[in-house]
């Protein structure tokens, strides 16, 4: 039964976390957080790995010439038709 | 394939560099992380392009063309590098290790990763935990946290089912947890803990 619980928190919390909860979800599970503190922990957690990701992963520049030479095999296969 | 055409050449090229070109960081960033080298990331993304051209009648302009251009993108990764290398799936692999470890760390570790713990966490740390998990689970992580694709997109890139995704999804983020847990004891920042 309190495996069953956590496993419907678990997926509430994950759809809320990604942005893709209803507002009855959303509100749902901030009502279930205000009184589950293993839940509030593990919501923050989740949440802060969530941002750390969209922060600190490193975005690697995409090679100058990159688009270039993407342009110029398109031209070239289009004037070859 | 019929010859269906219908765009006019012109109309490939506009189509091309206003629907597709916009989307070329977010592209090598994804193959980046996929083969985790540059070359091969260049590779991929100019592959990508070229099939996206040859294919572009059966693009729906105004669709989601940055999802459209992912699937290209995941299954050309797929088909280059997977069959070289013949790997047992170590997906399995990590599943499994993942439900013992779950199991343990209850067990044996009183240390938990704790919200500060992550704020502590640097750059490199996160994305060495990242390029680490295996190649499926960091997938899922980099469609859904990083380019903040929906689970139904997901499920278009990838191929399948949505339960699928989530299921994915959970275990990636179990699994990059355990990661940053190493990370964390390793690098001491449990003492930070009164």
């Amino acid at each position: 039964m309190e495996l069953e619980q956590n496993q419907a928190c678990t997926e509430l919390l994950l759809l809320v976390i990604d942005g893709q909860a209803t507002e009855e979800q959303h509100q749902e599970l901030m009502r279930h957080l205000e009184e589950c503190e293993s839940c509030r922990e593990e919501y923050l957690l989740s949440k802060s790995i969530k941002d750390s990701l969209k922060s600190h992963i490193k975005i690697n520049g995409t090679p100058k010439d990159l688009a270039n030479s993407i342009q110029n095999k398109i031209s070239e296969t289009a004037s070859l038709k | 394939m019929g010859e269906r055409m219908s765009y006019e050449n012109k109309d490939k090229q506009r189509v091309f560099n206003e629907e597709f070109m916009p989307h070329i960081d977010a592209m090598y960033n994804f193959a980046f992380r996929l083969t985790l080298d540059e070359d091969d990331a260049k590779d991929l993304v100019q592959e990508t392009f070229m099939k996206a051209y040859r294919f572009i009648n059966s693009f729906e302009t105004g669709t989601n063309a940055k999802a459209w251009l992912f699937r290209i993108l995941k299954n050309s990764f797929i088909n280059n590098y997977r069959k070289k290398s013949k790997q047992p799936n170590k997906v399995d692999y990590q599943e499994v290790e993942s439900y013992y470890n779950s199991d343990s760390v209850n067990e044996n570790i009183t240390t938990d990763l704790r919200v500060e713990t992550v704020q502590h966490l640097i750059g490199d740390e996160i994305t060495n935990a990242l390029n680490s998990l295996d190649v499926d689970f960091r997938t899922v992580i980099i469609l859904c946290d990083l380019e903040g694709f929906t689970y139904e997109e997901m499920a278009k890139i990838l191929d399948i089912p949505i339960g699928t995704v989530r299921s994915r999804l959970h275990r990636a983020r179990n699994l990059l947890k355990e990661k940053l847990k190493q990370y964390a004891s390793s690098l001491g920042y449990k003492d930070k803990r009164k």
